[in-house]
């Protein structure tokens, strides 16, 4: 049951007792969005297997192996109220990769575009630590935070401030935040020379945003963020990598939660449109559907659509491209669009939250809404399968 | 021509949209007629988990990445 907010407590008048005896009977907080301070601490375990399909043999150079990607991923989370108006959240994530990346995009002599992959088999570590704190209160609330992450090759510190205000009796919220990260880079020597032997980039990121209930069961959001990133921002791993080293990104964001009375089921609707001086837009809008079915189980299906521009110095065949200051074969840069979908079934029982997931993604030059005549061979396809649980102490 | 609009003017053109959806709904919910908005189901992020996942995938094969809150730090995905 949810806790009820401090502000809710009978105050003063009549009419204000009467709101608080009818919240503590629905056993509702005022507005869930504004992250009231937990009442009860929480322990979180998943595990994720994430695995790329291999590659076709006829999208790579004769020789190089058509191996991706698979990660075995490990997350822990800890949230607990602390003292009055305190919180805490702690994350905690290790990952255990292996696989191969490509590493150049060749042009064969019949024109078409194969991929020279980074070879057999790469295999790293990453382990991540991030520390949140929030201080709430009754108007709103503010955070810190901090992250650390690091791998044989990439070590980043990042941390960051948000705060949030609610006004007009809480229907309405306002929120900012601004955030840094410092990342260095040390690419592993094999077989392929890399970019660079070291170096680092930096990363700012601010944002605001706004929340405002329409009625009894639907609730809007909306945020613009600018992020300014500077340093070394080419791939290390990929041959002929030439990116500026400065880019300036640009999101907008809107979001919508209808809860479906009759059904019993909430409606997630979300979209963000993506703006950057490299030339790349995109567009994402991703549906999801909650369904409670008794007062145990619910299943999450969701769907996304994912659409891009290619980036100004996007190209396959690097010889087409000597003489620019800038370019890349990145099939990240490349015009694409991406469908992906998934279930996850959550189960309730007592204090825990038992959960499974899975999720299809799929990239494809002719899903975009932008088309160009260059499609990179290296788009992925992947599959995702989660599993885990979170008890409630009490 | 070139219609596609310079990064000057995007924030302006959202800003103002973000103030017109705002302004949108002004009807006034009662904290006891909130019942359902403040169902689990209802978060922004339900599952923090889960989504932090799926945005680190997202965030390490797609171009654009970013947007509503406040971003951490980067890594070596490929």
């Amino acid at each position: 049951m949810a806790k009820i907010n401090k502000k809710n407590t009978p105050k003063k008048d009549t009419l204000t007792a009467l709101t608080s005896a009818a919240l503590l009977l629905s056993g509702a907080n005022s507005n869930s969005h504004a992250d009231a301070q937990p009442d009860a601490t929480t322990l979180g375990y998943r595990y994720s297997l994430y695995s790329e399909d291999n590659l076709d043999r006829d999208l790579v150079a004769p020789g190089s192996t058509t191996e991706r990607y698979e990660i075995d991923i490990h997350q822990f989370q800890i949230v607990a109220p602390l003292a009055e108006t305190f919180s805490v959240k702690l994350d905690m994530q290790y990952e255990d990769m292996s696989g191969a990346s490509p590493w150049q995009t060749e042009v064969d002599p019949n024109g078409d575009p194969r991929l020279i992959m980074s070879g057999a088999s790469i295999n790293d570590q990453r382990r991540e630590v991030a520390i949140k704190l929030n201080r709430h209160r009754d108007d709103g609330r503010w955070s810190v935070f901090y992250q650390y992450s690091d791998e044989d090759d990439y070590t980043s510190n990042a941390g960051g401030v948000e705060f949030l205000w609610e006004f007009n009796q809480d229907i309405s919220t306002v929120s900012t935040g601004f955030s840094y990260a410092d990342d260095d880079i040390k690419p592993t020597q094999g077989i392929f020379p890399t970019g660079t032997l070291k170096d680092d980039k930096q990363k700012s990121s601010v944002y605001i945003s706004g929340s405002h209930i329409i009625n009894a069961r639907s609730i809007i959001q909306t945020a613009l963020s600018y992020t300014y990133h500077e340093g070394y921002l080419d791939d290390p791993y990929k041959y002929n990598d030439r990116r500026p080293d400065e880019r300036k990104q640009w999101a907008w964001t809107a979001n919508h939660r209808y809860f479906i009375d009759y059904a019993s089921a909430a409606l997630h609707t979300d979209y963000r449109f993506y703006d950057d001086d490299w030339g790349l837009r995109s567009h994402t809008l991703r549906i999801s559907w909650y369904q409670n079915i008794g007062s145990r189980w619910q299943l999450v299906p969701f769907l996304r659509y994912y659409s891009q521009s290619k980036a100004d110095f996007f190209g396959n065949e690097a010889r087409d491209h000597i003489d620019e200051q800038h370019f890349s074969d990145d099939y990240r840069l490349s015009a694409y669009g991406a469908i992906s979908g998934g279930l996850k079934i959550n189960y309730q029982l007592d204090n825990w939250l038992i959960t499974v997931s899975g999720e299809r993604y799929h990239s494809d030059a002719d899903l975009a809404l932008d088309s160009d005549n260059e499609e990179a061979p290296g788009l992925v396809d992947f599959t995702r399968f989660t599993t885990g649980f979170t008890y409630r102490f009490e | 021509m070139n219609p596609k609009p310079t990064i000057s003017c995007l924030p302006i053109k959202l800003i103002a949209l973000a103030a017109l959806i705002l302004s949108a709904g002004c009807s006034t919910v009662e904290p006891w007629q909130r019942q359902d908005l403040a169902r689990p189901e209802m978060a922004w992020a339900p599952d923090s988990m889960g989504e932090q996942l799926q945005e680190q995938a997202y965030f390490s094969k797609e171009g654009s990445s970013g947007g509503g809150k406040a971003s951490g730090g980067g890594c070596g995905c490929n």
